[in-house]
C-alpha cells in the first residue's frame, strides 16, 4: 500500500534521511524505533507530504503523493500525533467529525452518513459516550482514543502514528496500541507507528524497521530485528533482550550499573496503600490476612515502615518507593 | 438579557447524535440577528437631539428604499432621517461588521485570542498614508474628493503587504513570523505618525481627529464606496468557515485533514485586511469592536465559525450602531470620540462575560 523508495529529505539544505526504503502492506502494523534525532519523525513528515522529498518517492498503491493534493492525501492518510493539540469549547463529536472534512467540499456541510460515519468510529473507538463533552475535559487516554476515532472517520488506507501512547500510563498504552492492533487487522488498515518503547514496539508491530542517522538499518519481524548487538550499536547502550514469559516476544533490558538502594529508604508495601476493593481480592501480591488487623482500607493509610522491617521484601516489585 | 451559559451541551443519557451544524440549520439564527441588528439601526436612527418616533423614521426608510408612499412627513423628519442619521447608521453598522468579522477571521487564522484587525499593521498603514495626506499640501479639509480615505487605504494594504512579506519564509507564511511582522511595521507606522505630528503641529489636531476616528462626517458616498470591499470579503470569507474550524486543531492537523492551510491563510487574511483597510480609511481607528465581539459571539453561542463569523458581522454592526449614538448623545457640547465608547461600554461587558466563563467547571455543567 505504502511504497518509500530511495528518500532523501531534509530541512534547509541538511539531508536527513538518507536511501530510504519501506513497503506497508494493508492490515500489517510496522513499528519504527530508533534514537531520537534518526529521522523517524523527518520521515512522518515526509509520508504525510508536510515535507517535500529532496530525491526519490512515496507512493500509495502506486500513486506517487506529488500527484496527490492535500485533500486527496488527507483521505487515504490518517495521522495520530503525540499530544496532538484539540482547540477549547469543542465537543468529542465535533472534533471527530473534522475527520469527515477531506470528504467534504468547500461549502458543503456534514449530512446524515458523515454522522453514521463518526458513530462508527467512535463506538469502535469506545468514545461514542464521550460525544457531549468538551475536548478540554477528556483525560488524557479519552483525548487519544477521540484522536484515533478523528483518524477512522477519515476512512484512511494508512495510518501514522506518531508516538501516540507517549504521554499515557501503562495501561491506556495497550489499550490503544490493542485498539490499533485491531483495527488495522479488521479494517484491513495499512498502520506505521513510530514508537520510542521498545517493548511495546514489539509486543504489538508485525514487522519493525530501526533507524539511525536517517537510514533503516534493520527491517523484519520483531524476533529477527531486537537483538542486543543492534540495539546496543543504534542506542549507544549496553542491552539484554530477554523473551516475553507468554508471548515469547522481545523485551528490551538495559544493562546499567545501578547503585544499590538506599537500605535507609522508606517504602509502602502494596499492602498498605488503599487500593479499590476490586483490585485488592485479585491482588496476586498481597499476602492474604496481612495487613488488614493493622487497619488498612476505609482510607486508613498506616504509617511508613522501615523498608528493611516491611513484610512483602521479598518481592521488590511489590513496592512503590517514595 | 439572559446569556445562555456558554456550551451546555445535553448529557449522552440516550443515544442520539448530537445536532449537526449547517448552514441551513443556522438560517433561523442569521434572520433574528439581521432583524435584530435592523431594529438597533432604526432606534438608533431616532435617537438624537431631535427624537422621531421610530414609526415614523421606519415609514421614511421604507419610502426612500421602496418609493412607496408611506404618508406624509415633514421635511426636516425627512432631512434628518436620510440625509444626516441614517448614512452615519449605516456606516457605523458596515464598520462595525466589518472590524468585529475581519477580527473573528484574523482570530480563526492566528488560532489566537488576541489576534484582532490591526495586528497586521492595517491600523498603522492607514494612519501614516492619512497622515502624510493631512500634512502635504493637498490636503483639503473635508468633502467628497478629500484624497484622505484613498491615501489612508493604500497604506493600510502597503504595510499588511509588507508585514506578509517579511515573514515568509519560501512559500511557508508562519502565523507566529506574522503576528511579529505585523507588530513590527506596526511599531514603524506608529512612529511615524507621531514624528508627523510633532513636525507638522499646525496639523496635529486634525491628524489625532482623524485617528481617533468617527462617524460625524458620514455620507452616503463613503458607505457607498467602502461597501463593495466589505461584501467581497464577506463573500470569499463565510465559505472558508468550516475550514477555519478545521484549523483550530493546529496547522500540522489541519494540513493532515487536507486542509491547504497556506492558500486558507492568504485568502482569509487577505480579504479580511482588505475590508479592514476600508473600514478604517471611512471611519479611522475604532479599536476593541474586532477583538471583544467575537469573543461575545463564541461565549455565547460556540467556537462555530460558521457560527462565530455571521453573528461577530451583525453584533459588531449593532455594537458600533449603539457606541456611536452614546458618543453623539451623551454629551450635547462635545462628541465622545467613539473608540472611547467602545472601550468603555465594551470592556465592563466583555469581563463580566469572561468571569462567568471562568467559573469552575462544576458550576457550569
Amino acid at each position: 500500500m505504502l511504497a518509500v523508495r530511495d528518500l532523501h529529505a531534509g530541512y534547509n539544505d541538511r539531508i536527513f534521511l538518507h536511501a530510504v526504503d519501506l513497503d506497508v502492506e494493508r492490515g500489517e502494523m510496522l513499528a519504527v524505533i530508533g534514537p531520537n534525532g534518526c529521522g523517524k519523525t523527518t520521515l512522518l513528515r515526509v509520508v504525510t507530504g508536510v515535507l517535500t522529498p529532496e530525491r526519490g518517492s512515496v507512493a500509495f498503491d502506486g500513486v506517487d503523493i506529488r500527484d496527490m493534493n492535500a485533500t486527496a492525501m488527507a483521505r487515504s492518510v490518517a495521522v495520530v500525533a503525540q499530544g496532538a493539540s484539540l482547540p477549547e469549547r469543542f465537543s468529542a463529536f465535533e472534533v471527530v467529525l473534522m475527520g469527515r472534512s477531506p470528504h467534504l467540499r468547500l461549502l458543503q456541510s456534514e449530512g446524515a452518513r458523515d454522522i453514521e460515519i463518526v458513530r462508527a468510529a467512535m463506538e469502535r473507538t469506545d468514545s461514542w459516550r464521550l460525544r457531549t463533552r468538551l475536548v478540554e475535559e477528556l483525560s488524557g487516554g479519552e483525548r487519544q482514543r477521540v484522536i484515533i476515532a478523528r483518524a477512522l472517520a477519515q476512512e484512511p488506507d494508512l495510518l501514522l502514528l506518531d508516538e501516540p501512547t507517549s504521554h499515557l500510563d501503562l495501561a491506556h498504552q495497550l489499550d490503544a496500541f490493542r485498539l490499533v492492533l485491531d483495527l488495522c487487522r479488521e479494517q484491513r488498515l495499512a498502520v506505521v507507528a513510530v514508537v520510542h518503547d521498545l517493548t511495546l514496539a514489539a509486543m504489538f508491530a508485525d514487522r519493525i524497521a530501526i533507524m539511525a542517522g536517517g537510514r533503516i538499518v534493520a527491517d523484519g519481524t520483531p524476533a529477527a530485528v531486537i537483538d542486543a548487538s543492534t540495539i546496543e550499536r543504534v542506542y549507544g547502550c549496553p542491552v539484554r533482550i530477554i523473551p516475553h514469559p507468554t508471548t515469547a516476544r522481545p523485551i528490551v533490558v538495559p544493562e546499567i550499573d545501578v547503585p544499590a538502594i538506599n537500605a535507609a529508604a522508606h517504602c509502602h508495601c502494596l499492602e498498605s496503600l488503599p487500593l479499590p476493593a476490586s483490585n485488592r481480592r485479585n491482588d496476586p501480591l498481597s499476602p492474604s490476612g496481612r495487613g488488614v488487623a493493622e487497619g488498612r482500607g476505609e482510607g486508613h493509610r498506616p504509617r511508613p515502615m522501615p523498608r528493611l522491617s516491611c513484610s512483602c521484601v521479598r518481592d521488590e516489585a511489590a513496592h512503590v518507593r517514595f | 438579557m439572559q446569556l445562555a451559559p456558554s456550551r451546555r451541551l445535553p448529557l449522552a443519557d440516550n443515544d442520539c447524535a448530537p445536532a449537526l451544524v449547517t448552514w441551513r440549520s443556522l438560517a433561523p439564527t442569521y434572520a433574528l440577528a439581521a432583524l435584530a441588528t435592523l431594529a438597533v439601526a432604526i432606534f438608533a436612527v431616532s435617537w438624537g437631539t431631535v427624537h422621531i418616533p421610530p414609526q415614523t423614521t421606519l415609514a421614511i426608510v421604507i419610502h426612500h428604499l421602496t418609493g412607496a408612499s408611506t404618508g406624509e412627513h415633514s421635511a426636516t423628519f425627512d432631512a434628518i432621517v436620510w440625509q444626516v442619521r441614517m448614512p452615519r447608521v449605516v456606516l457605523a453598522g458596515m464598520v462595525g461588521a466589518t472590524l468585529a468579522f475581519s477580527g473573528a477571521a484574523y482570530q480563526g487564522v492566528f488560532r489566537n485570542p488576541l489576534a484582532e484587525p490591526y495586528i497586521m499593521g492595517v491600523a498603522a498603514g492607514a494612519s501614516v498614508g492619512a497622515t502624510l495626506i493631512i500634512v502635504s499640501p493637498l490636503y483639503v479639509a473635508a468633502g467628497l474628493l478629500s484624497p484622505v480615505p484613498p491615501a489612508a487605504f493604500a497604506g493600510a494594504l502597503i504595510a499588511v503587504a509588507l508585514a506578509y512579506g517579511l515573514a515568509r519564509v519560501g512559500h511557508i507564511v508562519p502565523t507566529t513570523s506574522l503576528i511579529l511582522s505585523g507588530v513590527a511595521v506596526s511599531s514603524v507606522g506608529t512612529s511615524l505618525v507621531t514624528y508627523l505630528m510633532l513636525a507638522f503641529n499646525t496639523r496635529t489636531l486634525a491628524i489625532l481627529n482623524w485617528i481617533l476616528g468617527g462617524f460625524n462626517t458620514a455620507t452616503w458616498t463613503k458607505a457607498g464606496i467602502a461597501l463593495p470591499y466589505m461584501l467581497l470579503a464577506a463573500i470569499v470569507v463565510l465559505p472558508f468557515a468550516r475550514t477555519l474550524n478545521v484549523m483550530q486543531l493546529d496547522e500540522d492537523q489541519a494540513r493532515q485533514l487536507g486542509v491547504n492551510t497556506e492558500r486558507t491563510k492568504i485568502i482569509v487574511l487577505g480579504m479580511a485586511s482588505l475590508a479592514t483597510a476600508a473600514a478604517v480609511s471611512v471611519s479611522g481607528l475604532i479599536g476593541f469592536v474586532g477583538l471583544i465581539v467575537p469573543h461575545m459571539v463564541r461565549m455565547v453561542w460556540g467556537p462555530d465559525y460558521r457560527r462565530v463569523l455571521p453573528l461577530s458581522g451583525f453584533f459588531g454592526a449593532s455594537f458600533l450602531i449603539i457606541a456611536d449614538v452614546i458618543a453623539r448623545t451623551i454629551d450635547p457640547t462635545f462628541e465622545v470620540p467613539i473608540g472611547v465608547v467602545t472601550a468603555l461600554v465594551g470592556a465592563p461587558f466583555f469581563l463580566y462575560l469572561l468571569r462567568r466563563q471562568q467559573r469552575p467547571a462544576t458550576e457550569r455543567f
